[in-house]
């Protein structure tokens, strides 16, 4: 029945904690919803819709008064529950003047959203991304505005054979396209494992480990679906037994993603690049993440190339091949997951 | 005009008698054309003479289902020609559905609620009651029927909130103790409430005189009691000298419409103020239904909301034009 290509009783991220500030509002778009973003006084975060009840002006041009909203257009004023408690002109407030709001949570630097049923939401399936704020890991991140639609970005960071063309000389080289990798999956997850042993490194993950010499190279990719990915990645030297679970030889990266459909052709891409050594060097913080930006305005490159390709080929479909085994089990658990939407509304029949 | 307005055929699936004059009537619709989450209502087309009227029922549902909407509709011994035509349907039947919207959606926000329901206005208390719960809010439910053949829900209610649910029935002598409740509710407490008019006076106006947070009193008026029985009146219309008599299965506001007058309205539950008239002089019969005029301004007996409100009886003469809008300071 739906054609939305994303389920939306799911918690999305919406942006980091830092950008939803006391005192100020934030309009963003979250499944094709606008929402205005605000915090209370007492630091927790408020989300409801971006439209007046009254006559639809975006509530996001208005301003705050302590933890209400005041609509910009006739004075409306509504409190973080989305109940209307001031009307410009009346005595009394009418019963139904009410606005959506959202439940909304603030875990491991990321704000998030559930933009389905209310009543579903359960703060612990929050996805797991907690190296953004593990005291032994240390990283920033920062956020791409993608025009694409968000399973192509998921598509992308499911399979890294794309890193020996679109990221060569930094992260890709030829040894990535050619190295074998093992796709597992269970439930809502997918896994994606790939080592290439002993070869030399490429330029960025040679300059981390500082050893000369060949490496054994580890990607495991971490989804969970619909559209959150952790990214284990690092070298180590050959031979000291990484893939068997010694990494003391080695370094360490996660690179984690929330991914987050603002429209059907639009997304908001969240990432951070964590480590767990040299953690207290704020260079190397920077290094990693001005590093991870360069080589993620590449993908944005070529997302925003293959959708507008997409949308100047209507009539030709998508085909696989075996690098994809990864993706394609991330979009059978999407496609589940909307399909157990809407199967939840046809069990009454 | 809100765009809550439908064109939609919905299909009886299956009648249940819940009780001797309280039947659920079950249609299947096509799946997410409906807001059909707890609080909302769906209105019907009702063949009237030649012409049809509407009627809007609150659903039962909590929003799990989409693609079946239930309501539940008591048998009115006076009834208006709705609840009549409503227990005419048998499965199979088709209705016209022509507006859907949540006039009292739920909120998560609070971490206590009280559910207070009188009679039938227990419908959409049964939906705010699940959905509640499975988002593990704590909820007190207070449901408060005339004889414990009108308890409908009494038994779902039970399953879904256990000790939660406090049954009273008016022939066994258990009253509503208003005060106490009242007294016993916190700054933090939500209260959804749906039942007769006299109720919900009481609850608002104690709710204001404590001081409780307006946003945290949610509730919904179809405004089909008032305080005083419905009974046919009169009106003449003072601009054109019309005099209309309106049927105790009337609203002024239809007849107004139907007898070509050209008057403004909009929520047709009176809340929004729009089709309010003026009377030429105070008139103590009005039986004011609305939830949009203030105290005050009932007190001066000169105005009345068209679409719900109504006389006691006896005749009243008003102005369709020139309405003063805005406080009344």
């Amino acid at each position: 029945m739906t054609d939305r290509s994303y389920p939306l009783n799911t918690w999305y991220a919406v942006g980091w904690d830092y950008e939803i500030v006391r005192g100020r509002m934030l309009a963003r778009t979250i499944c094709n919803q606008p929402v205005v973003f605000y915090r209370r006084a007492d630091g927790t975060p408020v989300a409801m819709d971006d439209a007046c009840w009254h006559r639809l002006a975006p509530l996001s041009k208005g301003q705050l008064r302590g933890d209400n909203v005041v609509c910009p257009y006739h004075g409306l004023e509504f409190e973080p529950g989305g109940r209307c408690v001031h009307m410009p002109s009346q005595e009394t407030i009418n019963p139904s003047a009410c606005v959506r709001t959202y439940p909304i949570i603030d875990r491991h630097r990321l704000t998030w959203i559930w933009i389905g049923d209310p009543a579903s939401a359960d703060p612990g399936r929050v996805p797991d991304l907690h190296w953004n704020d593990d005291p032994e890991w240390t990283g920033d991140g920062g956020t791409l505005h993608l025009k694409a639609n968000y399973l192509l970005a998921v598509d992308n960071l499911m399979d890294l054979t794309h890193e020996t063309f679109v990221h060569a000389g930094s992260i890709g080289n030829e040894a990535v396209a050619e190295a074998p990798f093992r796709v597992s999956h269970d439930r809502d997850r997918v896994n994606v494992t790939r080592w290439i042993l002993n070869q030399e490194p490429p330029g960025f993950w040679g300059a981390q480990l500082g050893k000369p010499g060949p490496v054994d190279r580890w990607q495991i990719i971490h989804f969970t679906a619909p559209s959150t990915i952790a990214l284990d990645v690092g070298v180590a030297v050959a031979g000291t037994g990484a893939p068997e679970g010694d990494r003391s030889q080695g370094v360490n990266g996660f690179i984690t993603f929330a991914i987050t459909p603002e429209t059907e052709k639009t997304t908001h891409y969240f990432w951070a690049a964590n480590r767990n050594f040299d953690i207290r060097n704020m260079s190397r913080t920077t290094i990693w993440r001005e590093g991870v930006r360069k080589i993620f305005a590449q993908d944005e490159a070529i997302l925003e190339a293959q959708q507008t390709a997409m949308d100047a080929n209507p009539d030709k479909v998508f085909y696989d091949l075996n690098i994809d085994a990864g993706g394609n089990w991330a979009r059978r658990k999407v496609a589940a997951m909307i399909a157990a939407e809407s199967r939840s509304l046809r069990r009454a029949l | 005009m809100k765009a809550d307005h439908l064109d939609l055929t919905a299909t009886v699936a299956e009648t249940v008698d819940l009780t001797p004059n309280i039947r659920m009537i079950r249609f299947a619709v096509p799946q997410g054309v409906l807001n059909l989450e707890a609080g909302a209502h769906v209105t019907f087309d009702i063949p009237k003479g030649d012409g049809k009227m509407t009627r809007s029922y609150s659903v039962v549902d909590d929003g799990k289902y989409p693609e079946m909407l239930s309501i539940a509709v008591k048998l009115e011994p006076a009834s208006k020609g709705g609840s009549r035509y409503m227990w005419s349907l048998r499965a199979g039947d088709e209705i016209h559905v022509s507006a859907n919207g949540n006039a009292m959606p739920p909120t998560f926000s609070a971490s206590d609620y009280i559910l207070l329901a009188g009679g039938i206005g227990v419908t959409p208390m049964t939906g705010m009651a699940r959905t509640l719960i499975r988002t593990g809010k704590t909820v007190r439910m207070i449901y408060c029927v005339r004889t414990s053949d009108e308890a409908a829900f009494a038994e779902v209610l039970d399953q879904v909130l256990g000790e939660g649910l406090e049954l009273l029935c008016d022939s066994a002598g258990q009253k509503l103790d208003l005060l106490r409740l009242l007294d016993s509710i916190g700054p933090q407490t939500v209260l959804f409430m749906c039942g007769p008019q006299g109720l919900m006076e009481s609850v608002r106006t104690g709710w204001q005189e404590r001081g409780l947070p307006v946003q945290n009193l949610r509730y919904e008026t179809f405004a089909n009691s008032g305080n005083f029985p419905t009974r046919a009146f009169q009106v003449t219309v003072a601009e054109t000298g019309r005099k209309l008599r309106i049927g105790a299965d009337e609203n002024l506001l239809d007849v107004l419409i139907a007898s070509g007058h050209d008057v403004l309205f909009d929520c047709r539950r009176g809340e929004c103020g729009l089709c309010k008239l003026q009377a030429t002089e105070p008139c103590t019969n009005i039986d004011h239904r609305d939830v949009f005029l203030s105290p005050s301004e009932r007190a001066r007996n000169d105005c009345l909301c068209a679409c719900v409100s109504r006389l006691s009886g006896g005749h009243i003469t008003v102005h369709i034009d020139g309405i003063q809008h805005g406080r009344s300071g």
